[in-house]
């Protein structure tokens, strides 16, 4: 924005000023504002698109999921400086901060969580020209199959393939043992796998 | 998800889990994130890693050191040492004088000025501006300055004129939020939004501070500290500056400014200039100071208040020629003179929105494509401010020379000069004709005299009726019926460019029997053809748009011989289009429609900025079109302002011989 400053320089307050907004000062600035946040970026910009996912595939909404993912990346910025790599990897604080702000947003709304849960989202007659998701049907069923798993086994498998998280990294976002992750992924596969045998059969 | 680890719980040798594996795999392949909505949020997450960066800091990413117990006692022994020792120190220290040399303060003040401060994410202060000497407008300036700034592009701007008739009332409020940006102008009641600008992160008046110590030529000799003292609550260094009074500076000779330097980041708190008698001519005073602290997001956006005016500025940097006119009109309306407005404006420059109110208006021309319609904010190479003549405007101040400008009743002119407060303005010259006084200013050597007197010279009356018509003193030739635009004022308006211009064919043979509307083997000798007559209207016309200087994109016609060949004849070039090609069947309603269709698509889209857009054909095809309320003369034009949503409005009809009379010389 051009600025119109209060001058050291006599009349000069008052009088417009050509100011070059592209001025070495004005560069400086910018370029030292940008390499303060490059560290932070890169850690959580990698982040955004597992998060995302995530969140979709737990309720099936592009906005809520990214208020959520917003809402996240905020809460995880605000505690950064309490992170330690040498105790705890960066996905499982982001994640166990994600699930945490995706409880409670059922708790807000638990209504509309219900419905995501329990139907296949409504596919949207209208939707962004630039929204991808969920592009053909057997996506959509998918998605709607997933929604239907009990709730352990849809955590670990949104952790696991929306989320991509590791096994260990699950383990420690859900506080269980890698074994009974483990154990609930191969649920939620076989769930699904008998739930495509019924429809098949039916 | 495709160089994810292979969960060894995924049986791959069951078909069916393999398959499901690999559809969610796709599944999350395909699920992407909006490309709107990054755009959107990434410019948040800037801001919140930046805040994060400052109250974290230095945020804890590295990996932590582990001693053993004993290393943790001899740890903390040793920083127990290290904070008597600086403890101790710090009490030396404060009773020491300041070590810190002027020329490395002015080194270090000349950095931060320079942006160089990464330290500074937020801020926000007042300062106040005193002027005690009149500035180059007369009257002393105290203005007060309110800013806020937030890293990376959040800014907000207010500015209280203190010695006008409402000191507590912003003047102007300049808000950005990324890619928002709003001005709002609370005296106006009138909210215009922008296209975003690179927010400046330097601090105060810092770039002052670089141009003062830019112009000093010895920094061992005239850059001298002394001492320190507190300012908005922050120490600062006194710094005192005796720039080089080379010619050309904007310091007066003699001059010294005093810098106060914060002792912590170096961007300036404050000044004060006095002359070589140590007189006070200028000073700025920094006062509710904050720096990194956090800031009401509130501060960065603007909702404009109910019934107040909301501009879009954010695509059209120049207004259109409809626009304009239609604000000049409005501002001749208002104003308690005769608004002049120049026919002859530098090449290059494109009329800014007028600035009206009942005692002045004022017009600016920049450059066609700069940024905004705005320029209260910037410096225009050519300003024109109109006001009531007073007695005193004949009285020539010093330096000024007569000057000599058709149709004026008095001119003088002021070189470039610099004014007793160091001030540099540029040349102007001051008109005052039937009434109204005019000054045109421009920025610098932007203009000669000369230059300035030919601009003066083309000076037109706008009339006080509603819309904008020539003044009865002004070219009489044209009074079209159902047409707002005449005379100087839509010459002004066409050389803007913005405007299709319909032409009906100039005229024809009526006795040659038309055996084939269309000319595909380019042979006219079945239509009817062009009179002598008509081919001298065509050559006249084209004659005057040239000598006009009335910009012309294209001229587009049907297959018609008689339109092919006004066209060419008048402009040299013609565009045939199928799309305006009648139906030969006169009962072919349906072709009809298509064809008139086209006409008006092409009545209603704007011609690239700066040209018009030229039709030639018949009444028919202009009848269909728009109805029989537009018949023309042969050769006659009917002009159109496209108003940019596929609709347009008939501003002016001209006959061909009325073209050439629109000179102001005519």
């Amino acid at each position: 924005m051009e600025r119109r400053r209060a001058s050291t320089v006599p009349g000069y307050a008052g009088h417009e000023r050509d100011e070059d907004a592209e001025d070495t000062g004005q560069r400086t600035a910018r370029d030292q504002a940008r390499a303060a946040t490059d560290d932070l970026a890169a850690l959580f910009a990698p982040q955004f698109r597992p998060l995302f996912r995530y969140f979709y595939h737990q309720i099936g909404d592009v906005h809520d999921a990214e208020d959520l993912l917003a809402t996240t990346v905020s809460k995880a910025l605000a505690s950064i400086g309490r992170f330690d790599p040498q105790r705890g990897m960066f996905a499982v604080l982001l994640f166990s901060i994600a699930r945490h702000t995706l409880q409670d947003f059922r708790r807000r709304a638990r209504t509309h969580a219900d419905i995501a849960i329990l139907d296949p989202p409504p596919r949207d007659p209208a939707p962004p020209l630039d929204l991808v998701v969920l592009k053909d049907e057997e996506a959509h069923l998918l998605h709607g199959r997933v929604a239907q798993l009990p709730p352990g086994q849809r955590e670990v498998i949104t952790l696991y393939y929306f989320g991509g998280l590791k096994g260990t990294e699950i383990a420690a976002v859900i506080g269980r043992s890698e074994g009974a992750v483990r154990l609930l992924i191969h649920r939620a596969l076989t769930a699904l796998r008998d739930q495509y045998r019924r429809e098949e059969q039916a | 998800m495709n160089d994810r680890e292979q969960h060894p719980e995924v049986q791959r040798d069951d078909p069916s889990i393999a398959a499901i594996d690999a559809a969610l795999r796709s599944l999350a392949d395909a699920t992407d994130l909006r490309p709107t909505f990054l755009d959107a949020y990434l410019p948040r997450f800037r801001r919140e890693a930046l805040h994060a960066r400052t109250a974290a800091a230095p945020i804890a990413l590295r990996p932590r050191v582990t001693r053993r117990r004993w290393h943790t006692f001899l740890g903390l022994a040793t920083a127990a040492a290290l904070v008597l020792a600086l403890v101790g120190g710090a009490f030396w220290w404060a009773g020491k004088p300041a070590s810190v040399s002027a020329q490395e303060v002015a080194a270090r003040a000349e950095q931060a000025a320079s942006g160089g401060v990464p330290s500074l994410h937020s801020y926000s202060y007042t300062i106040t501006s005193h002027f005690p000497a009149p500035g180059p407008q007369g009257g002393t300036s105290d203005v007060e300055y309110r800013s806020w700034y937030e890293a990376p592009d959040r800014l907000r701007m207010e500015s209280y004129v203190k010695s006008s008739v409402a000191p507590d009332e912003p003047n102007v409020i300049n808000i950005q939020d990324g890619a928002v940006r709003w001005e709002y102008l609370p005296s106006q009641r009138r909210a215009t939004r922008k296209a975003p600008t690179p927010v400046a992160a330097t601090f105060g008046n810092a770039r002052d501070v670089q141009t003062l110590l830019a112009s000093v030529a010895d920094r061992n000799k005239d850059v001298q500290l002394r001492g320190t003292t507190t300012i908005a609550g922050r120490e600062a260094y006194v710094l005192a500056v005796t720039p080089n009074p080379s010619p050309g500076s904007v310091f007066p000779p003699g001059s010294t400014t005093t810098l106060y330097i914060d002792k912590e980041t170096y961007v300036s708190l404050g000044s004060e200039t006095r002359d070589a008698r140590g007189t006070l001519v200028g000073s700025s005073t920094i006062s509710n100071l904050q720096i990194n602290r956090p800031m009401d997001a509130s501060r960065f956006t603007l909702t404009p208040p109910a019934g107040a005016e909301v501009v879009d500025d954010t695509h059209q940097a120049v207004p259109d020629a409809a626009t304009y006119i239609r604000q000049l009109g409005d501002a001749s309306a208002r104003a308690e003179f005769t608004l002049l407005v120049p026919t002859n404006v530098p090449a290059g420059l494109a009329p800014r929105a007028p600035l009206a109110d009942t005692g002045l208006v004022a017009l600016a021309y920049a450059p066609a494509g700069g940024a905004g319609a705005d320029y209260s904010h910037d410096a225009p190479p050519l300003t024109l401010t109109e006001r009531k003549t007073m007695r005193e405007d004949a009285e020539m101040p010093p330096g000024a020379e007569q000057a000599t400008v058709p149709g004026s009743d008095a001119a003088w002119f002021l070189p470039q000069a610099k004014m007793p407060t160091g001030f540099t303005v540029g040349p102007r010259l001051v008109v005052m004709r039937g009434g109204t006084t005019m000054t045109l200013a421009a920025t610098r050597a932007a203009f000669s005299k000369e230059q300035l007197v030919q601009i003066a010279a083309s000076l037109q009356p706008i009339a006080k009726a509603a819309g904008v018509s020539a003044a009865p003193t002004a070219t009489p030739a044209v009074a079209p019926q159902n047409a707002p635009l005449s005379g100087p004022a839509l010459l002004t308006a066409l050389r803007q460019g913005g405007y299709v211009i319909f032409f009906r064919n100039v005229q024809t043979n009526d006795e040659t029997l038309e055996t084939s509307l269309n000319n595909p083997n380019g042979s006219c000798s079945p239509q009817r053809n062009l009179t002598d007559q008509g081919r001298a209207a065509a050559r006249a016309i084209g004659d005057a748009f040239r000598a006009l200087h009335i910009p012309v994109l294209q001229v587009l016609t049907n297959y018609r011989c008689a339109a092919i060949v006004t066209a060419t004849t008048a402009f040299g070039e013609v565009a045939p289009r199928d799309e305006l090609i009648e139906p030969t069947d006169p009962s072919d309603t349906a072709g009809r429609a298509r064809t008139a269709q086209a006409v008006r698509t092409a009545l209603g889209k704007p011609p690239s900025p700066g040209t018009n857009m030229i039709v030639i054909g018949q009444q028919s095809l202009l009848t269909d079109a728009v109805g029989p309320d537009v018949t023309l003369a042969e050769g006659e034009a009917a002009i159109f302002a496209p108003d940019g949503t596929g609709g347009f409005t008939l501003v002016a009809r001209l006959l061909p011989e009325q073209w050439a009379s629109m000179s102001p010389g005519a």
